[in-house]
């Protein structure tokens, strides 16, 4: 392995078909079938898709939780006032 | 006479008004959260896999830095790209024999670095780490850890992919509480690192501005390390978040990423939650003396200085201060305006009572394994009495009258007095129940109580102690003493 830094040359290029380890040494790739099949860069930029879409369920949750409290003070004002 | 009771009157009134910020300033940063659908970092960041060489101090750790080791080894992460240093602080027990141990078994990856003279603290131990790296030009970026966390597979390489954008100086991840025997005090740790971390964090991604990177992981890019002077802070007991603010005060980003997900060992007993809390809120006092400048004064080049961030961190920092002031503007209005003080004690508890059940029910949708495990935790966070007091405030006549006439009880116009006051006061009063159950829990009996007791006293009270006692202990100038958490090795990895 290099020992010489080389910035920004492990930054990924979205090129399909071309590994995201761009500029890796073909020996760093290949240190478990796993790994690799996990490390594509197809794979890490839908992990990082997935992650973005995953927030999406943050505004429904919120207001979920709005509405018990909604319900909450409706019930309040039709049986405590 | 009357103009000096009507001032009087009015600064009791904003006494109260105090108290009832933290609980709007909370309400504020929950729903801050849904906006980081749409403003989060995901669009900065790309496949990125830098060099990274992962520190780990490690004291007297033998109990658990040969999991953690194996359990970084088996990071989904290109092997080449990653090394773990420990750095063994002059360990007594069979630290240096299990870490040599890895060494041997994954040569060129796992590395034994030994400081003679040990005891110093973490900060010291990381920067004999930090020396060494930037020594040579291997690393491209920095994980600094704790000897008993377990990262999950893919949490570092969620990590690194935002420091893909050269704007990023440093990520965190999520801290989960993780011990394979959770007792009441782990559940309820777990639950308020759901609110802490995956709520409130999100909350200051959105914001831009983060108050600190968890200690336990904290992935730093090289140039970020060299920005901050390479070394980490040691003057305090809060180096992650002296970093933390280090990084931004200098312009570059830190982010929050909620699907990197690490598990700790957390303390067990209050003893122990005491002490190492104690230190996490002294170094806050620390922090906030120090960065005096940045508070409430908006800057170009980083977002601490915003009234939002600045009223998050008060109203965490301050907390007890509210609550003492609270209470003394309830009693002083309860003797002298009655139906002012009924009036205010009601608005701001209803307030709370709506709050409580927002951020309650949010944090628990925001992790739903954790939520399962930790709902009594989550309900009773604040006592089941505060509880019953804001069932009180929520519903009028639903509790003060009924509750009396369950026990065949009748309440006489004294007993009533000493009923309201009470409540006015209980605020204050929580945090001295808390500290007496931290002392009791030392007793046998006490041992046998100290659960039970912290559900009726609530265990935000005890934060809120805690954070009282830094003050104490600051004040006092107290010596700085690095007390280790006590680690067995209990995380269910």
């Amino acid at each position: 392995m290099s020992g010489v830094h080389r910035p920004g040359v492990v930054r990924a290029e979205r090129v399909t078909g071309v590994s995201a380890l761009t500029g890796l040494d073909q020996a760093e790739l290949s240190q478990g079938e796993a790994t690799d099949r996990a490390l594509t860069d197809e794979a890490l930029w839908r992990e990082i898709a997935h992650n973005r879409r995953a927030e999406l369920r943050l505004v429904p949750e919120a207001l979920l939780a709005l509405l018990v409290v909604a319900g909450l003070i409706i019930l309040r004002e039709v049986y405590f006032r | 006479m009357r103009v000096a009771l009507d001032i009087l009157i009015w600064v009791l009134f904003a006494f109260v008004i105090i108290g009832a910020i933290p609980v709007a300033a909370g309400a504020y940063q929950f729903l801050l959260i849904p906006f980081h659908s749409f403003k989060n970092h995901y669009s900065k960041a790309r496949p990125h896999l830098p060099r990274v060489a992962v520190l780990l101090p490690a004291w007297n750790e033998g109990a658990v830095i040969g999991n953690s080791i194996e359990r970084l080894v088996k990071l989904s992460y290109p092997a080449g790209r990653l090394r773990i240093y420990v750095v063994d602080d002059a360990s007594t027990d069979d630290t240096p024999d299990v870490v040599l141990g890895k060494a041997a078994k994954y040569p060129g990856m796992v590395f034994h670095l030994r400081r003679q003279k040990g005891g110093e603290g973490k900060a010291h131990t990381l920067n004999h780490g930090i020396t060494h790296l930037l020594a040579d030009d291997w690393m491209e970026a920095l994980l600094i850890m704790d000897a008993d966390v377990i990262y999950r597979e893919d949490s570092l390489r969620r990590m690194t992919s935002h420091l893909g954008d050269p704007k990023v100086g440093a990520v965190t991840a999520y801290i989960a509480e993780g011990s394979a025997d959770p007792n009441y005090l782990t559940r309820f740790i777990a639950f308020e690192y759901v609110a802490a971390q995956k709520a409130s964090r999100r909350a200051q991604n959105v914001l831009g501005a983060l108050a600190c990177l968890a200690g336990g992981a904290q992935l730093h890019s090289r140039e970020n390390l060299l920005a901050i002077g390479g070394r980490i802070d040691t003057s305090s007991l809060a180096e992650d978040t002296f970093t933390t603010f280090n990084t931004q005060l200098g312009g570059r980003k830190v982010v929050f990423e909620p699907h990197a997900v690490v598990l700790a060992e957390e303390p067990g007993s209050i003893g122990a939650l005491w002490k190492q809390r104690l230190r996490w809120a002294r170094g806050n006092v620390q922090l906030t003396q120090r960065f005096h400048k940045v508070w409430f004064r908006p800057s170009k080049v980083h977002r601490l200085g915003s009234i939002s961030f600045g009223l998050f961190w008060f109203t965490t920092f301050l907390l007890p201060v509210a609550m003492i002031l609270s209470s003394i503007g309830l009693i002083g209005l309860y003797f002298l305006e009655r139906e002012l003080a009924s009036t205010v004690f009601r608005v701001s508890w209803f307030l709370s009572a709506c709050t409580y059940v927002f951020l309650t029910l949010y944090t628990i949708f925001l992790d739903g394994p954790t939520g399962r495990r930790s709902w009594r935790e989550a309900l009773l966070f604040p006592g089941i009495i505060s509880l019953l007091v804001m069932i009180m405030a929520f519903a009028p006549g639903s509790l003060d009258h009924w509750l009396p006439g369950l026990f065949g009880l009748q309440v006489t116009e004294v007993g009533q007095e000493i009923w309201t006051l009470s409540v006015y006061a209980w605020l204050s009063l929580s945090m001295v129940a808390a500290w007496l159950v931290k002392k009791v829990e030392s007793t046998r009996i006490g041992r046998m109580l100290s659960p039970l007791l912290i559900y009726f006293v609530g265990y935000g009270a005890l934060l809120c102690a805690i954070t009282f006692d830094s003050y104490i202990k600051e004040f006092q100038g107290a010596a700085q003493v690095w007390d280790k958490t006590e680690k067995t090795g209990r995380v269910a990895a």
